[in-house]
């Protein structure tokens, strides 16, 4: 909802993002915000930001596949991996630079997408999502089976470094990670505003339909299928900077629900919806890692086992209530309280 | 429904602030405690190995509260010559055995100001053992294998410590024994040792077989089948078993967690070659657990033991075992509590080390570096009880912060485990 006054005078004004110095004010401090964090927060918050921001561009990419393209995937982790072992492969036993492995993670990782991607132009709803399963599946079973992956010892790769610039503090890798997320979010976010966008709307509202009006259903199922896996390897590229060290079960399906968890938290075939699904979720695995213990602490007689088996429960839990009372994720909710908050005292 | 919503909107931002709250440094909940020493803990309470962590976690925490209770660790502060005190601060946390989990927990500890890092699973191990050096904070791990003792370079990893016998040195000490004592008095001339083994197709399950362990086996005269993969969760194990039978096995080793061994037992036991077909399980699952899921399955069978675990006849033992009882009343599962005594004495006697040598407060190069000047009577010495025996220790390289020692030969007989006697490992993660 746009504020009283601001009227959309022709097409290009009816589609930009920021439509007035408040949003452009706000959007700077927001980026000055994110960039100065370092400064002033303390290590636990550079890093809960971090991880955020790995949950974030995993999610912005299941998003496009899923909440955009209607195209169930449930190997997103998979992908991640994928990505994951190419730059630390390129970087550690190739010696090529971190900026030029980056994009071929993200490039190789789309490419299996698209292999992965191939059935969708048959089959979709469970079925696909069947497929996308048995992804996860193959791609751990080729890392665990291949010498260059290290196989189920794992391998090791240095820490990022951008031109002489090894990227090895928190610091650092916040700025890395925070910087890619930030792009990749807006590319996102224009994606969605150009004609492919349009069209990945129109696959996923009525296939049969689109295809009538001359959209190629088959090529523009395969292209969410390379960005949403591109988007995935790149995650995976900078998860293993982060860590420096890569192990097939970093990768495990758990993660891969988790995303899809994050999506419907947060709201699917919006962009505010991964972002607020990723923060709540990881917000709500840090309270579960924290209170839990401190729960079991103060009722011994729950034991180190029970406490800790209320954390996936209250996951659930949420999950649960969400589907029930907010299908339409956070991203929905935000959007009323708005629009609430902005007709008060009216109704409407 | 307004009203539903309106208490759902406040669950989750109470949820953001909570964690905001307990991640913001310096606040209240984090507050400072005078002389106290900082431990984080991450384990997989819930998920695959649970039932092997969640005993771990629960000795570690009875035997840090008992500790504190007595006045927490007592040290002579080397600056100032006065017998001083300082409490074990636990902080633990579940990681469901997912390794970013484990991640964000190191980070997160970390931030509170931990000098030692405990964690159980393999992935975690590595995904956290660059991030310990580099934050210079000692990690004490469970998943002993070369990739995680070793750095990629094939040196020692000194900010990795582990108390107990890597998986295959206690596999290896169980060679040795099965070559020199059982062979000769349960074979015929001329008839060999066929072991093969049946695990799962993961790093924890094929952690028992190194190339140096395919050696060892050679040298030692025993022919070795192969290994043959299982789901993680499969009940019926009896094709991989017969796979075994027609190679002409006499001999299943199994490294898993204690579910799988009990299956695999059953499985061995539903085809009825129990008395031709003998099951050794490492260290990871010959627990009393396993003994009760096998039931009658179990007889006979074998397993090595952590010599540390509860089966070690030491009279602590037997007072931390009412401690644990005192704390948790429904737990039965002992013999992984022992290792999560080891654990924690080890723990102990590491920081006692580095309280009387640097005072405190002590940071986490401190603990490692205490840790790798000790030498065989300093903190491994004082944190195991077969140690505490002359003549039964033998430490590799202490400078390594690695440790080679015993390990019990287990068996079970009528439906109780028993010690049959203390075996020596061969290090072979160390060669």
């Amino acid at each position: 909802m746009l504020p009283c006054g601001t009227y959309s005078c022709n097409y290009s004004e009816d589609m930009a993002v920021l439509r007035t110095r408040s949003h452009w004010v706000l959007l700077i401090a927001f980026l000055v915000l994110l960039a100065t964090v370092p400064m002033f927060a303390g290590y636990q918050w550079e890093n809960f930001i971090t991880l955020v921001c790995f949950f974030v561009i995993n999610a912005v990419g299941l998003n496009i596949l899923l909440g955009y393209t209607g195209q169930v995937a449930l190997g997103q982790a998979a992908f991640m991996a994928v990505g994951a072992y190419t730059s630390g492969i390129l970087t550690a036993k190739v010696g090529i630079p971190f900026m030029v492995a980056l994009p071929l993670a993200g490039l190789l990782a789309g490419a299996a997408g698209i292999i992965f991607g191939l059935p969708s132009v048959r089959v979709k709803g469970f079925y696909l999502a069947l497929v996308t399963l048995g992804a996860q599946f193959i791609i751990i079973y080729i890392i665990e089976h291949l010498e260059i992956t290290g196989g189920t010892d794992g391998m090791t790769c240095d820490f990022a470094s951008i031109g002489g610039l090894v990227l090895d503090t928190p610091t650092k890798i916040y700025w890395l990670v925070m910087a890619v997320t930030v792009i990749l979010v807006f590319l996102a976010m224009n994606l969605m505003r150009t004609r492919v966008g349009r069209a990945f709307i129109a696959v996923r509202d009525n296939d049969i339909a689109a295809e009538v009006l001359g959209v190629n259903i088959a090529r523009y199922k395969l292209l969410a299928f390379f960005i949403g896996c591109f988007y995935s390897g790149i995650a995976g590229a900078l998860w293993a900077h982060y860590t420096t060290s890569l192990h097939p079960s970093q990768f495990p399906l758990h993660n891969g629900i988790m995303y899809l968890g994050i999506i419907v938290v947060g709201g699917m075939g919006t962009m505010f919806g991964p972002i607020a699904g990723a923060i709540v979720m990881r917000g709500l695995d840090e309270v579960v890692m924290i209170a839990f213990p401190k729960l079991a602490e103060a009722l011994p007689s729950l034991g180190a086992n029970m406490a800790p088996a209320l954390g996936p429960m209250a996951f659930g839990l949420v999950f649960i209530l969400f589907l029930i009372f907010e299908p339409r994720g956070i991203a929905h909710g935000w959007r009323r309280l708005k629009s609430s908050i902005e007709n008060w005292p009216f109704a409407y | 429904m307004k009203k539903f919503k309106f208490a759902l909107t406040v669950m989750v931002g109470l949820a953001v602030v909570l964690a905001l709250m307990f991640a913001l440094p310096g606040s209240a909940v984090e507050a400072k405690k005078a002389r106290s020493v900082k431990i984080g803990c991450s384990h997989g309470l819930t998920g695959a190995v649970a039932v092997a962590h969640t005993a771990y976690m629960e000795s570690m925490i009875s035997y840090f509260k008992d500790l504190n209770k007595r006045g927490g660790i007592k040290y002579k502060d080397p600056k100032t010559g006065h017998v001083e005190h300082a409490k074990i601060d636990f902080i633990w946390a579940d990681d469901g055995y997912v390794v970013d989990k484990c991640v964000a927990n190191y980070t997160r500890m970390k931030g509170q100001g931990i000098v030692l890092f405990i964690n159980g699973s393999v992935g975690g191990t590595l995904a956290c053992q660059k991030l310990c050096a580099r934050d210079k904070i000692p990690q004490l791990h469970a998943g002993n294998m070369k990739a995680s003792l070793y750095t990629a370079e094939g040196k020692p990893n000194k900010w990795v410590i582990t108390p107990s016998a890597a998986y295959t040195d206690s596999f290896g000490a169980f060679i040795g024994w099965l070559a020199s004592e059982w062979a000769p008095a349960n074979l015929r001339a001329g008839e060999k040792i066929k072991l093969g083994i049946i695990t799962s197709d993961c790093a924890f399950g094929k952690s028992l077989l190194e190339r140096s362990t395919e050696d060892y086996m050679e040298q030692k005269g025993i022919q070795y089948l192969g290994m043959i993969f299982a789901g993680m969760a499969d009940i019926d194990m009896t094709p991989q078993v017969k796979d075994m039978a027609d190679k002409g096995a006499n001999w299943i080793a199994c490294n898993h967690v204690t579910p799988f061994a009990s299956n695999l037992a059953k499985s061995i036991g539903r085809l009825g070659l129990q008395d031709t077909m003998h099951l050794f399980l490492n260290q990871a699952c010959y627990d009393d657990v396993y003994v009760e899921m096998a039931g009658v399955d179990a007889e006979g069978t074998w397993g090595v033991g952590f010599t540390g675990h509860i089966c070690d006849p030491d009279p602590f033992n037997d007072r931390m075992r009412e401690v644990i009882k005192a704390h948790y009343p429904r737990t039965t599962v002992f013999y992984q509590h022992g290792l999560g005594m080891m654990y924690a004495r080890s723990v102990e006697a590491a920081i006692t080390f580095a309280l009387e040598k640097h005072g405190y407060p002590i940071t986490g190069e401190n603990v490692a570096d205490a840790i790798r000047s000790a030498d065989g009577t300093g903190v491994w010495a004082r944190a195991t009880p077969r140690c505490l025996i002359p003549g039964s220790f033998d430490c590799s390289d202490p400078k390594d912060g690695v440790m080679i020692h015993d390990v019990a030969l287990l068996t079970c007989e009528k439906g109780k485990m028993k010690v049959v006697k203390f075996i020596h490992c061969p290090a072979l993660s160390y060669r």
